[in-house]
């Protein structure tokens, strides 16, 4: 009966009372060591369990190993640890298990595939799972790596900014047709990312890709309307590394502190760029005036966006632009590049909420963008802005729609 | 009692520390091969640092002599950062040569994992001034000599 497929809907449970089970293989996923790596994952898995599913997860780590081939008695010590006892191996939290992943130096992105492979097979022999559906997180490695170990259905979500990098490898884009191909389902969460697979890896395969975008959770986040415009305190919230454009960013603030001397920049986040970022900032001497905070719980990004006047995330290429969506959910203006995600995502709300400047842009744009901001010229809508993301990216509307999809395929 | 933590290459050390920060049950020693990434790192309290000798240890591929230079040549150019990026490279291939290197004096073939040799012998000396409660690997290829190691002293060891 329609009345109670629906129940079984809402509580969970596919049609016929078995409730849901779910599997998420992510190599990203927030643990002691860093708080914000997948938390975008954690938010989806979180989403659905909150509508009755069932979600173990598997969280392949590398662990960097040399050149060369992993000697077997590597491979046998971890057996047999895992089989006198599993928790040892595989450190377990909940429903969260780490599986250590030794992955050899320079055997590319194929060689993490490889290592994924057997280190989650491994696990499986002392810690199996018995789920109705696995979604891996990324095309490679982790989808190709959940097809070799004859998983299915399998849901692939692809949501890497390295992309061009992965594919760059030899072989790589067959096996990467092969994962969209044989997938269940594939999806993107942006069109500029699909549109970027597509190119790569031929266009005969739009019609396997889906959308569906990365939530955005604003429950720790409150909104504040700036209504002086002021644009002194910046903020970055993200990786410290050079790929997410902090070199510029730090430049740009350099620039900027010599027309507002009182101008303070907080960097939310940690990374291999840190060291670089804080002797640039002591060289030129600014330093007392950036703060970095390293890697903090995401719960407490909501008070620094809080105390911020305009964050500034100079990504050359993101696949969603996540932070840049809280931001703007605090009511911040932002000042972004057109990398792709933050286009996609911004979407008909772009003049409403700060200004994407084009990827040629120097320091001396971000400034003129900032000051901009801080003229009061631009017709900001802060409210709809925050509407809009609700609307668009809340763990409610996507978490209903991707539980649509594992029950669908269950 | 005292907890282990193992690392031969440092390139887990960020987390062997986080895990040193929250781990209040007593005195802690981490054993790696490469002190020099160590050094002028604020380490948790109650945890001190024991350098096990080995390839990794070797001074011409010295991760703090990359990474100074790595500083030097840097500067936030962009010509720097793949000058920065051949010298990691750099850094893999000298380890890789020094490994190798290694092995066919001590007679060993290249898939002998000699650093086996270092963990055990660094864990024996450790065990003649403290009493070792448990041992947490951060680089797999120390398991192997960190169960032996603890398998005759029915010690717990973990991957973490």
């Amino acid at each position: 009966m329609a009345c109670s497929e629906d129940l079984a809907a809402n509580r969970g449970w596919r049609t016929g009372g078995a409730t849901l089970r779910v599997c998420v293989i992510s190599p990203w996923y927030p643990d002691r060591y860093s708080a914000y790596s997948g938390i975008f994952v954690r938010k989806q898995v979180e989403a659905v369990e909150a509508l009755g599913a069932e979600v173990w997860v598997e969280n392949p780590e590398i662990y960097p190993a040399p050149p060369g081939k992993v000697p077997p008695e590597v491979w046998e010590a971890l057996r047999e640890l895992a089989r006198r006892d599993p928790y040892a191996a595989f450190d377990t939290n909940g429903t969260v298990t780490k599986v250590p992943s030794p992955v050899p130096s320079r055997s590319g992105y194929l060689g993490r595939v490889d290592a994924f492979t057997r280190a989650i097979r491994l696990k499986r022999e002392v810690l199996p799972v018995d789920v109705d559906v696995t979604h891996a997180h990324l095309g490679i490695p982790t989808g190709l790596a959940a097809l070799e170990l004859g998983d299915s259905p399998i849901v692939v979500t692809e949501h890497q900014s390295t992309l061009e990098r992965m594919l760059s490898e030899p072989g790589a884009v067959a096996q990467y047709r092969k994962v969209v191909e044989r997938a269940d389902l594939f999806i993107c969460v942006s069109g500029h990312l699909r549109d970027r697979i597509l190119a790569a890896c031929g266009d005969d395969l739009v019609d396997r890709i889906e959308l569906l975008p990365n939530i955005v959770d604003l429950s720790d986040i409150e909104f504040r309307v700036r209504s002086d415009f002021r644009t002194s305190n910046w903020i970055y919230v993200g990786s410290i590394s050079q790929h997410k454009g902090v070199e510029l960013l730090v430049r740009a603030f350099e620039r900027y502190r010599k027309v507002n001397s009182a101008a303070t920049l907080t960097i939310v986040g940690e990374g291999p760029h840190r060291p670089w970022v804080e002797r640039y900032a002591s060289g030129r001497g600014f330093r007392s005036a950036m703060t970095v905070t390293g890697s903090l719980p995401h719960s407490s990004v909501g008070q620094f966006l809080d105390a911020a006047d305009v964050m500034v995330h100079l990504s050359p290429s993101e696949t969603f632009g996540i932070a840049s969506l809280e931001a703007i959910g605090a009511g911040l203006p932002v000042v972004s590049l057109r990398n792709g995600g933050a286009q996609d995502a911004w979407g008909d709300i772009e003049s409403e909420v700060g200004v994407l400047l084009d990827l040629s842009a120097d320091a001396g744009d971000v400034v003129d963008a900032v000051s901009d901001i801080g003229s009061g010229a631009l017709k900001l809508d802060p409210e709809r802005a925050r509407a809009r993301v609700i609307e668009s990216f809340s763990p409610d509307e996507v978490g209903r729609r991707l539980f649509e999809i594992y029950q669908k395929l269950a | 009692m005292t907890l282990v933590l193992i690392l031969n290459r440092t390139l887990r050390l960020a987390n062997a520390i986080s895990y040193a920060a929250s781990d209040d049950s007593g005195e802690k020693v981490i054993l790696t091969g490469e002190t020099a990434d160590v050094a002028g790192i604020a380490l948790p309290p109650g945890t001190e640092l024991m350098a096990l000798a080995g390839p990794s240890a070797h001074p011409a591929v010295s991760a703090r002599i990359v990474g100074r230079a790595e500083h030097w040549v840097k500067g936030g150019s962009a010509l720097g950062a793949r000058a920065s990026r051949w010298l990691r490279s750099a850094e893999w291939r000298l380890r890789y040569v020094d490994r190798l290197k290694s092995l066919f004096e001590s007679g060993k073939g290249p898939d002998s994992t000699f650093d086996q040799v270092d963990v055990s012998e660094a864990l024996r000396e450790l065990e003649s001034s403290h009493v070792i409660e448990q041992i947490v690997v951060f680089d797999l290829f120390d398991l192997p000599p960190a169960l032996a190691f603890a398998a005759t002293r029915d010690l717990p060891v973990k991957v973490r």
